[in-house]
């Protein structure tokens, strides 16, 4: 039974570092995200698609957010789409999932919002294959929402496929750890051939026979696992291992990156660093940059205008953290300071820097440009 | 620079040319009076050096003396630098400018520029247009008109610029205080960017202030308005539970059947209550009759008991009979026998008493007579006194006077002889002395007839003394009311009188007489009337009379027995009937004792026989019951109901307790409650639907209307709005705080720095300044004002310009312009000093020391003074000038 894992769409996520533009976009990337998947399962003739959890990043999507994922998935009408609600989108009473419902759906897309056994048909070798799906009914269960899935019945000889969101090994940095725990053995436990798992973002293996698939679009830095951006290609075997491929079906890439500036040969480095970081396409590319050291007037311009300016404007986002980033007084800042009150500023501002001083810092690099400026004028 | 001459033609009040000339290197004084023309001359000297020739300005029309078509004119000589120069301009009219320039002529544009090179200033550069500005440099502050001298000079920028390049020149290094301004500038542009006039956020800070708090508005209403739509899908949910509940057609028909069961029970437990009423009275009847037979069979037992005691204590009974008629006999004789000695005794005291009895009758008869005699003799004392009282009272009634009459008598008697001794003190007293008889005759009165001697006659009224052969004498008293005294004692006399004769006395001592005859027979009625009281008694005559009728003796009175026999026979007697009585006594005590024992024997007897009699009808009465007992239900027959019944009530008893032991659970009040209870809750599952229903649809057309909407991302994109405003919220207060220390830091810089820049300007004023106020010390500001003046006297606060005194603020202003003047012409530029009517309001003291500074600084510089003061211009000294129409 060969089948695309997928998870953690999370469609109508905000992106408030964004600006608006880049927010349309990262959007529409997530959407895009979903015709990416059903591509990939027409090349890969595969007709299951099954989706673990926080198709929607809110409990409470506007109209428009709730049919969007829904009329991708009905372009892939050969495609059999299985949802089950996350955290994100727990199966409230008269939540989305029945406004879903009570819409209508198309007959490819099935929302499982019982934790019941679901017959998924035969195999082209006539095997059997059973979805077990656990049921988010509220968005921070206590308790392990897998556990039902061990005493679900299944026609002897059957493949037993679990579909679950909740967190296996547990975020350390997540507030409500030790909700929506999910058992490490559950597989073995109920007699999985896989269990195909959604909540962390990065794609990584849980467990025997247990994966996250990641959401397939990044969306954030730092995600863990392979950074999300693709989507688990299973081959599910009967009392075996089951044979996993990941797939790439992301556009963005996100990188975290750290740079300590002192001359102006650094950042050059730097620039061509960002831009071989960011690979071909820039544009989709969003980078999240700290940088410490000191630059004197000219390559803090430099900085400004290589960095800031050139590989910013090239690239989908770059965040800059250059709180650590200080001013020192080269020899032409100083030589455009004169001996005047004007150097007597500097030195005042240099010594509360010094000391730590953010803001006499910023005061500082403030002077040097705009001294630079006026001499330059 | 210096000054040399000065040529005036058409300019203002000057219509004719003058000429100043021989002006010296250092201080020179120009005295005029008032409308002279010192103003103009000073306005002469402007407009050669600063105005351009060829400038048609308000100011240079000004200077033709009267409207007309004249062309002022002015020409001024001065050396600079070593060299001599000279200019000359016309105004207006064919305008025209000459400058000789140590023998170099320049003319018209050239000559201007040239001037303005010599002269530091920029004319040619700025322009022609605003001549008045040009000349806004530092001479202004040199060049002070009148009136001007009280203000500072107001410096511009041409002019500050001109003392920094002195101040730096003299300091041999750049201040930066210029590069600091360019600085500044930016900067507070951009701070303006953020902040408005009064530092409050503006634009798109202040816009970005009121999106932080508008989108966190815009959240929480979202967020209320998501709660409330969570609210009500979980109130949907409880409702449609409810109404699932309510609906459920198995716990429908649970309530019917168990409503069904809940009556059948009822009904159970209704005919369960009436069997164990029935067993519970069967077995009370069975109990009921078991102790009427055992009741029977006691009553039996204890008849027969009773009759066995009966029978016992009958015997016991006929014994004690027996044994009390013997003792009654006994007893009997023994009393018959103490009784017949006790009747002889009473025999014989009797006889003892009558004899007794007879002597004592015979001494009440003596005593009655002796009685009888005594009311005899009473009741003739008594007769004796009441013939005596009659007899006294008779004489009493005859004797008048009584003690009224008397005592009339007596007053009456007084009053006669008031009245004549009044009428004798009324009296005319006649002394006669008559050798003759004669006789005195008184009308109405007795004649008296007068012996010869000498005698008184008392008069009382008119009298008629005849002596015979003489003649008479009539005499008339004088006495006022004599006749009334005279009626008086008549009248008086006349009362006394009628009261003697009604009395029948002749005169009082007689009625005083009679008086104590009465007296005395009044007291012996008194005495009869006792006597006759005493023999009476109490209780009259009547009574005394009955009691002697009574007393007196039948037989008549005899004559007394022998009393004392009497009353030894009488003690013998008594004697004898006293022993006699003892001895009946004794003999009655005696007869006591037996007669207790016969009464007791009587009593023991009868209650003897009255216990046997009691016991006998006893027995009769066991018998009777004891037979109509078994002839009712004999003996045998009743054990056997007494087993029967026993049996009987064991089984009632043991029916009952298996009733009980299968009763049906509760009681009938619980069965009923849960009948009602049931057709309760049925009834609310039937209003509970209706409810729910209603409840549902609600909800539903509320959720409904909110869901579509999309919560969460309206949530989400307030939050975004939100952080995306105070993203620039604090960026625009880390770009403020950033500009703002900078601003701070510079300012403070150049602060310093200008304080190192100011102080060699300060250093030339200070000087100037001790001379005039010893200890003294000024600031400037960065406009080389004077902002300030420490005095020794006012403490270490400085003083602020505007508070001065008018005196020492033009004092302080004109040491200003001299030390501007000063530090140019140390630094080689052009500069010397020219006041106008300054010092006007010095003091004497003041004004010399002024004078000093200023002689002192000529040294150095060359100054006019123009003065309308002749006294001012004696005392400055100086070299003195005049002005001369030009030859």
């Amino acid at each position: 039974m060969r089948f695309l894992h997928t998870s953690d769409w999370q469609i109508g996520k905000g992106f408030r570092f964004a600006d608006d533009e880049t927010l349309g976009v990262l959007q529409e990337q997530r959407l895009e995200a979903i015709r990416r998947i059903g591509r990939l399962a027409r090349e890969q003739s595969v007709p299951l698609v099954l989706v673990a959890g926080d198709v929607w990043d809110m409990a409470q999507p506007a109209e428009r957010t709730l049919r969007q994922p829904i009329e991708c998935m009905r372009q892939f009408g050969e495609i059999d789409w299985h949802l089950i609600p996350g955290n994100h989108d727990p199966h409230l009473p008269g939540g989305l999932w029945d406004r879903q419902r009570r819409h209508g759906l198309p007959p490819n897309i099935h929302l499982h919002t019982t934790a019941a056994p679901v017959s998924l048909g035969a195999d082209p070798s006539g095997r059997e294959a059973w979805l077990l799906p656990a049921v988010l009914d509220r968005r921070h269960a206590l308790g392990d929402p897998t556990a039902a899935l061990d005493s679900m019945p299944t026609p002897d000889g059957a493949l037993r496929i679990g579909l679950a969101h909740g967190s296996a090994r547990g975020f350390g940095t997540d507030p409500d750890e030790g909700a929506n725990r999910i058992a490490a053995d559950r597989a073995q436990r109920s007699g999985l051939d896989y269990l195909a798992l959604g909540d962390w973002h990065g794609a990584t293996p849980a467990g025997p026979r247990s994966w996250y698939s990641g959401t397939p679009e990044t969306d954030g830095f730092d995600r863990g696992g392979d950074g999300g951006g693709s989507v688990l290609l299973v081959r599910a075997r009967s009392g075996a291992d089951p044979v996993v491929a990941s797939h790439r079906v992301g556009r963005f890439r996100w990188h975290r990156d750290a740079a300590t500036l002192f001359s102006a040969d650094e950042i050059d480095a730097l620039d061509h660093r960002l831009r071989d970081l960011a690979g071909e396409d820039l544009g989709d590319a969003l980078i999240w940059l700290r940088v410490a050291g000191a630059l004197s007037a000219d390559d803090r311009l430099r900085f400004e205008q290589r960095i800031r300016d050139g590989v910013g404007s090239a690239l989908r986002a770059l965040r800059i953290d250059d709180s650590a980033l200080e001013a020192s007084l080269g020899d032409a800042d100083l030589g455009v300071l004169g001996s005047g009150a004007l150097r007597d500023a500097a030195e005042a501002l240099q010594i509360r820097a010094a000391a730590a001083d953010r803001i006499a810092a910023a005061a500082l690099q403030r002077l040097l440009l705009l001294a630079r400026q006026e001499s330059g004028a | 620079m210096k000054l040399r001459s000065l040529s005036v033609d058409q300019f203002r009040r000057f219509d004719r040319p003058v000429r100043l000339d021989g002006i010296g290197d250092g201080l020179n004084v120009l005295c005029a009076p008032n409308e002279f023309g010192k103003s103009t001359l000073l306005a002469a000297i402007r407009a050669v050096l600063f105005e351009r020739h060829n400038s048609r300005t308000e100011s240079i029309r000004s200077y033709q003396p009267r409207l007309g078509s004249t062309a002022p004119a002015v020409s001024l000589a001065f050396d600079h630098d070593g060299a001599s120069h000279s200019i000359e301009k016309r105004f207006l009219l064919r305008p025209h400018a000459r400058l000789v320039s140590n023998g170099v002529v320049f003319e018209a544009d050239a000559a201007e520029e040239n001037l303005a090179g010599l002269l530091g200033v920029s004319a040619a550069r700025s322009g022609a247009r605003n001549a008045a500005r040009q000349t806004a440099s530092i001479w202004d502050a040199l060049l002070v008109d009148q009136g001007q001298s009280f203000a500072q000079a107001e410096l511009g920028d041409g002019a500050r610029a001109t003392l920094s390049a002195c101040l730096d020149a003299e300091l041999g290094a750049v201040s930066g205080g210029v590069a600091i301004a360019r600085l500044l500038k930016p900067v507070l542009a951009q701070m303006a960017e953020r902040l408005d006039g009064h530092g409050r956020p503006r634009d798109r800070y202040k816009a970005a202030l009121a999106e932080v708090e508008d989108a966190a508005r815009e959240g929480a209403a979202l967020q209320a308005r998501r709660h409330a739509l969570e609210d009500d899908l979980s109130e949907l949910e409880a409702a449609r539970c409810a109404l699932a509940q309510a609906s459920d057609p198995r716990a429908e028909a649970e309530g019917r059947a168990a409503l069904a069961e809940a009556r059948r029970h009822r009904d159970a437990l209704l005919g369960q209550r009436d069997r164990v009423r029935q067993a519970n009275a069967a077995v009370e009847l069975a109990a009921e009759q078991r102790r009427q037979v055992r009741a029977e069979i006691e009553r039996r037992a204890a008849l027969r008991g009773d009759r066995d005691a009966n029978e016992r204590a009958l015997s016991v009974l006929r014994e004690a009979e027996g044994e009390a008629l013997r003792r009654l006999a006994e007893a009997g004789a023994a009393f018959e026998a103490g009784r017949s000695a006790h009747a002889d005794a009473q025999q014989r005291a009797d006889a003892a008493a009558r004899a007794m009895e007879r002597l004592r009758a015979q001494r009440d008869e003596t005593a009655k007579h002796a009685r009888h005699r005594l009311l005899r003799d009473r009741l003739r004392a008594a007769e004796a006194e009441t013939a005596r009282i009659a007899d006294l009272s008779a004489r009493i009634a005859s004797t008048r006077p009584d003690e009224t009459a008397i005592g009339v008598l007596r007053q009456l008697s007084l009053a006669d002889r008031a009245d004549r001794a009044a009428l004798l003190a009324q009296a005319t007293i006649m002394s006669i002395g008559l050798e003759v008889p004669a006789r005195l005759e008184r009308p109405g009165v007795s004649d008296i007839a007068l012996a010869p001697g000498a005698q008184r006659v008392e008069l009382n009224g008119p009298a008629r003394l005849v002596i015979a052969g003489v003649g008479a004498i009539e005499i008339v008293p004088a006495a006022g009311d004599r006749d009334r005294l005279i009626e008086q004692a008549r009248t008086s006399a006349r009362a006394l009188r009628q009261a003697l004769d009604a009395a029948g006395c002749a005169d009082l001592a007689e009625a005083e007489l009679r008086a104590a005859e009465r007296a005395r027979l009044v007291s012996e009625l008194g005495d009869a009337r006792r006597a006759l009281a005493h023999a009476l008694g109490p209780d009259g005559l009547d009574a005394l009379r009955a009691a002697e009728a009574a007393a007196r003796p039948a037989g008549g009175e005899k004559p007394p027995p022998d009393d004392a026999a009497l009353l030894e026979a009488l003690a013998r007697a008594q004697g004898e009937a006293e022993a006699a009585s003892l001895a009946e006594r004794d003999l009655r005590d005696a007869l006591r004792a037996p007669e207790a024992a016969r009464d007791s024997a009587r009593a023991a007897l009868a209650e003897a026989e009255l216990g046997v009699r009691t016991a006998e009808h006893e027995r009769l009465r066991l018998a009777a019951a004891l037979d109509g007992a078994e002839r009712a239900l004999p003996d045998a027959a009743l054990a056997a109901r007494a087993e029967t019944v026993d049996h009987a009530h064991t089984d009632a008893a043991t029916a009952l307790t298996a009733l009980l032991a299968a009763a049906p659970e509760g009681t009938v009040e619980l069965a009923d409650a849960r009948i009602l209870r049931l057709e309760q809750a049925e009834r609310n599952r039937a209003d509970a639907r209706t409810r729910e229903r209603e409840r549902i649809a609600r909800l539903e057309a509320r959720i409904a209307a909110e869901e579509g909407a999309g919560l969460d991302e309206q949530i989400e994109q307030a939050a975004r709005r939100g952080e995306t405003a105070a993203r620039i919220v604090s960026d625009n207060e880390r770009e403020i705080a950033v500009l703002t220390l900078l601003r701070d830091t510079l300012r403070e810089a150049d602060r310093a720095a200008r304080e190192r820049f100011l102080a060699p300007l300060i250093g030339r004023i200070s000087p100037y300044l001790r001379a005039l106020f010893p200890g003294a010390d000024l600031a400037l500001d960065d406009r080389f004002a004077v902002s300030g003046l420490v005095r020794p006297q006012g403490g270490a606060e400085a003083e602020a310009f505007g508070t001065l005194s008018h005196g020492t603020r033009e004092q302080v202003a004109i040491l200003a312009r001299l030390a501007f003047a000063d530090m140019l012409a140390a630094g080689h530029h052009p500069s010397f000093l020219v006041l106008d009517d300054a010092l006007a309001f010095a003091d004497a003291d003041r004004m010399d020391r002024m004078f000093d500074i200023l002689h002192e600084a000529s040294r150095r510089l060359q100054i006019l003074v123009l003065t309308c003061r002749p006294d001012v211009a004696a005392r400055l000294g100086g070299h003195a000038l005049t002005l001369e129409p030009a030859p």
